[in-house]
């Protein structure tokens, strides 16, 4: 039904175009250093229509004949303008010069001006560099991944890897990094993200409405583009900060044909601890470092080659005696071509591994050590087209296949440990998607995006595959060869987004979407360590489905320097999953029959304002929602808050440009405390005092809120060199915000027992120099 | 147990880093009517064997809990013995007679109030004996401190799951860990949970490290228990709870029916003192 729908209106506006048309096609890049410009407009002024540039810069648009003013634009670039004859398809390449820094236009928007209001895409936010340089944060080490928490609808704890979006749990976000999947995203145990910002060009975190050429997680889809290197000349970036430093060149391989970026970033707070008295301080190591590589080449006018890869990891040690590192592994080869002006195409591979390793060294010289370890692998290989039907129509299609290599846990000993070697079956999976969508112009004021995938999944042998049976003991085991089905699922993921233009700067949007996720995240924290598990869906884990449906109201004002919006949501999780009360998660074969299967519901509201232009810039978001579980197993079947529900979540951002100079910034976020379990009591056995547990996350922690301040002093030196130092205060009036709440006997009295609270950093200043040389 | 604890380790200098910080709060805590606790033990070793049955208090009562005293306490075993216990004071119930055999199951009935409790545990089989205790000295390192430390070794039987519980106690009181031997803080009680699978250790030589700092003279008191899966189970929940409950804290399990708090278990257990002999 839904399948016809889509193609009776896919097709339903052919034969339209009568007029003699041509197509105005091309790419918009950066003047400076050759880099393209995703989500640039193109605009006919005399037919008042136009079009945007996809995530490699390209545009496609059909004009009749005639001759017409073309308006080129993006955010933070001088605005082109351009008469332009047409009497034959034309292909245009346009180089964007950027706004002078000088003129210290913060600029801060989605690219085109007023995208937000016209585009058929809502509850969708896109983050850009610039824009993040100059919100304060930990340590003064600007990072995505915090900055995106400031935003509506997006929700993260303190510490830990995990975000939360629109009541989804933190393992239902699909995390790419130039398209391959990064399974955790954080170092240090979620202090900072993966992501360093002088090697990341671009960020959009999709929380619904997700395209259809996305898939696989049940709530959003944060999208990270790497920078591809400038490819006019040489240019350096970096800086040196509290506790990491970062160096990023650039360079062409072949001026305006092809280039290459090497990006690299490690913490040095281990060199500080071999400055302890301490011993033991002293012979812990514990740093990460990123590296980020990228080389692009045009082959000629149609095809051009992306090759791009990411490393980084954590290393935690002491001496000999322990080791513990992880770290995420992505490389992607990609390969563009034009067909024709109307047809483009990207042909992506893809690897992706996330692995941890624990090494105990045993004592010296008898041989008795071990290791453990544990990874994720994927390959894959996507194919995706755009084809520029006509101004009305675009569509997108294509379809990705992956394999999934899972290795849940082994250890290795060494002869004498009395450990024994033990290796938990590794499991194995398919997973495939096909897709089609069209955004379509209905009429004038009515604009729709219809999409629909349909994603496949299979488990696959070799193995010995069990059912439990109520208890979660061993029912049936039954023995697969090597490829062979274990269990398949499918289904269809539909995608509907409308946008009516109410005026020139406001719209109503509305959207539906459903997505099937076949893989899930086994994690005992509340918000993610480097040793959560990834497990494929099986005959016992069926695939976790969410469908949410959106409203939103958009409102620019004075010429899009202000934006606005109010977006209702609605969300229903089914084959959600919780844990067994003691459940073992870690090294258990049978980690499936620890799991209770169940749904859960988010619902809110996020209201959006935010300022564009001018010395004063940045925004104010604010979040009603609430978000609920149910499970058969878990407080006999009544609904409970999800640890993540957050009735109000509140987030200041201001920056504001004092002289050329100087620009300062402040954030402030205030939220609701995490839903927790607090004991309604307390018994007695075995001469030990027990907290008496009863309703489920019934509690609240106490409001969180806190303010960070930053100072950014900028030099332009000359016109090759640019400086700056970013001064910043993290929680500047120490708020002690709870990290953890303990139930213990009175420190001085045992015949009582009390509540203390565990809070993590109370003011923390940090300062950064950072250079940049073209 | 070496990995978490260097775990551990690892987010505690994490915290120290980042200028962590500890303070008493009041919070305003529901309270659940107090709760029915009934907890006993029957194992291979000599009795009495004791029952005793109280009820929960609220969080911020001192730690005087209620007893039952009007309640009547039953062991029988599959074989068909039975012993009725008696009140020894409030509370407190005990056998007289009984003395647990291996590889028996018993069932603890308690009736109180007109309603009927029942919970049957297993006492394991095979007998299985600590060989010996060895404390030697150790240097620091991530997992301790310099000091003198004792390893229980005993022989797990192959090819079959095995749960132990070791108990604890230096110069026959429980021990106090100390996390910084310069603050005066008073550290934390031993709570004598010290778990034991042979999940990837099956047939070997079992080594337990115990983290007891102990000084030359010390007397060392090690008791080892062998129980079943279930009770196992129990422990390792118990633990979870009187370790702060993670993110979802829930009660431990139990074997009555209906479900009230606490446990009944039966286990084999075996014994053994050592003193840690004077610096030479």
């Amino acid at each position: 039904m839904l399948l016809s729908l889509l193609f009776l209106f896919l097709f339903s506006s052919m034969g339209i175009t009568a007029q003699e048309t041509y197509t105005l096609s091309g790419s918009i890049t950066d003047a400076k250093n050759g880099e393209e410009l995703p989500g640039a407009s193109v605009w006919i002024k005399e037919l008042e229509t136009g079009g945007t540039t996809n995530a490699y810069g390209f545009y496609s648009i059909t004009v009749p004949q005639g001759s017409y003013t073309l308006s080129i634009s993006y955010v933070g670039y001088t605005t082109q303008e351009q008469r332009i004859e047409f009497t034959d398809n034309r292909e245009l390449h346009i180089e964007l010069i950027p706004e002078s820094t000088s003129l210290q236009e913060v600029v801060i928007s989605s690219k085109k001006k007023d995208l937000n209001v016209t585009s058929t895409q809502m509850s969708a936010n896109t983050l850009n560099m610039q824009e993040i340089a100059k919100v304060p944060v930990l340590f003064g080490e600007k990072d995505v991944l915090k900055t995106i928490q400031l935003l509506p609808g997006i929700k993260a704890n303190e510490v830990g890897s995990g975000f939360f979006v629109r009541g989804g749990s933190a393992g239902q976000n699909l995390i790419l990094l130039d398209e391959a999947p990064v399974y955790n995203a954080s170092h240090m145990l979620g202090l900072f993200s993966v992501f360093n910002s002088d090697a990341i060009k671009d960020l959009t975190l999709y929380k619904g409405h997700i395209p259809a050429n996305y898939g696989g997680r049940a709530s959003s889809v944060m999208d990270v583009q790497m920078n591809n290197g400038n490819n006019k000349g040489f240019s350096a970036s970096g800086g040196i900060g509290t506790i990491a430093s970062r160096l990023t060149i650039e360079a062409p391989i072949v001026k305006d044909k092809g280039s290459f970026m090497l990006s690299g970033r490690r913490t040095y707070l281990d060199l500080f601890l071999k400055l302890s008295n301490d011993e033991d301080t002293r012979n812990t190591s514990l740093y990460f470092y990123d590296f980020n590589a990228k080389a692009n080449y045009k082959i000629g006018a149609n095809d051009r080659i992306y090759l791009s890869g990411y490393f980084g990891r954590d290393q935690f040690g002491f001496s000999d005696e322990f080791g513990f590192d992880w770290g995420n592994t992505t490389a992607t080869l990609r390969w563009n071509h034009l067909f024709n002006d109307k047809l483009f195409s990207n042909t992506t591979v893809l690897y992706s591994d996330y692995n941890y390793r624990v090494e105990i060294g045993g004592d010296e010289g008898q041989n008795n050590g071990f290791s453990i370890e544990s990874a994720i692998e994927d390959f894959s290989l996507k194919q995706d087209y755009k084809y520029y039907w006509n101004n009305s129509n675009t569509v997108q299609f294509g379809w990705n296949a992956t394999r999934h290599h899972f290795v849940p846990g082994e250890i290795r000993s060494e002869a004498n440990a009395n450990v024994n070697d033990l290796l938990l079956q590794k499991k194995y999976a398919w997973e495939a998607g096909v897709y089609l969508s069209d955004e379509q112009e209905i009429t004038d004021n009515l604009r729709a995006n219809f999409g629909l995938r349909y994603s496949w999944f299979a488990q696959t042998g070799p193995g010995a595959i069990f059912t439990y049976d109520a208890e979660g003991d061993i029912a049936s085991t039954t023995t697969y060869d090597s490829g062979e089905f274990v269990k398949t699922y499918g289904g269809f993921e539909p995608r509907v987004g409308l946008t009516y233009l109410l005026s020139e700067a406001s719209s109503i949007k509305a959207s539906y979407n459903r997505n099937r996720q076949y893989l899930h995240l086994i994690s005992n924290s509340t918000s993610g360590t480097p040793i959560d598990l990834w497990i494929p869906s099986s005959n016992n884990v069926k695939p976790q489905l969410s469908d949410q449906y959106a409203l939103g109201y958009y409102r620019n004002f004075k010429n899009n320097t202000f934006e606005t919006s109010v977006e209702v949501y609605y969300k229903g999780m089914q084959n959600q999953i919780d844990y067994r009360t003691g459940a073992e998660l870690i090294f258990n074969e049978n980690v499936e029959s620890q799991l209770l299967f169940g749904k859960g519901w988010s619902y809110g509201a996020e209201f959006y304002f935010k300022k564009n232009l001018g010395r004063f810039t940045g925004w104010l978001s604010y979040t009603w929602s609430k978000t609920e579980r149910k499970f058969d197993g878990i407080d006999t079947g009544n609904p409970y808050p999800a640890s993540w529900d957050r009735t109000h979540d509140l987030s200041l951002v201001g920056m504001y440009q004092l002289s050329p100079k100087w620009s300062l910034s402040a954030t402030f976020a205030y939220r609701t405390g995490n839903a927790v379990t607090f004991p309604v009591g307390k018994y007695e056995v075995d001469d030990e005092v027990v907290n008496l547990y009863d309703t489920r996350n019934a509690n609240r922690f106490p409001a969180y809120h806190r303010l960070d301040l930053g100072a950014t002093r900028s030099i332009k030196k000359t016109k090759k060199w640019e400086m700056s130092t970013t001064f910043s205060l993290y929680n500047a009036y120490g708020r002690k915000n709870a990290y953890q709440i303990n139930f213990k006997e009175a420190e001085n009295d045992p015949n009582r027992t009390e509540a203390v609270k565990l809070s993590l950093f109370s003011f923390f200043p940090a300062v950064s120099w950072n250079f940049k040389f073209n | 147990m070496k990995t978490t604890r260097a775990l551990l380790r690892t987010g505690l200098l994490l915290c120290v880093l980042f200028v962590s910080c500890e303070e008493v709060i009041e919070l305003d805590l529901d309270t659940q009517e107090p709760q029915l606790v009934i907890a006993g033990f029957i194992s291979d070793g000599q009795g009495p064997y004791t029952v005793r049955i109280s009820r929960s208090v609220a969080f911020y009562d001192t730690n005087n809990f209620p007893v039952e005293e009007h309640a009547n306490v039953r062991i029988t075993s599959d074989e068909g013995i039975t012993e009725v216990l008696t009140q020894t004071s409030p509370g407190v119930y005990q056998t007289a007679h009984l003395r647990g055999q291996r590889g028996v199951a018993y069932t603890l009935d308690v009736a109180l109030d007109g309603t009927s409790y029942s919970a049957t545990s297993r006492i394991p089989a095979e007998s299985i004996a600590l060989d010996s205790i060895q404390v030697g000295y150790k240097k620091a390192s991530i997992f301790q401190e310099a000091g003198y430390y004792a390893i229980a070794y005993f022989k797990d039987p192959p090819d079959v799951a095995n749960y132990y519980r070791l108990q604890v106690l230096v110069n026959g009181e429980e021990y106090v860990f100390r996390d910084d031997e310069e603050t005066d803080d008073d550290g934390t009680r031993d709570t004598n949970f010290w778990l034991l699978r042979d999940k990837f250790t099956d047939g070997n030589v079992q080594d337990y490290e115990f983290p007891h700092r102990l000084a030359p003279g010390d007397t060392l008191h090690v008791r080892l228990q062998q129980v079943d899966r279930i009770t196992f189970d129990y422990y390792r929940t118990l633990v979870d709870v009187l370790s702060g409950g993670g993110i979802a804290p829930a009660n431990p399990i139990t074997n009555w029916d209906p479900e009230v708090l606490g446990y009944f278990g039966a286990l084999s257990e075996t014994e053994t003192t050592v003193v840690v002999p004077e610096e030479q």
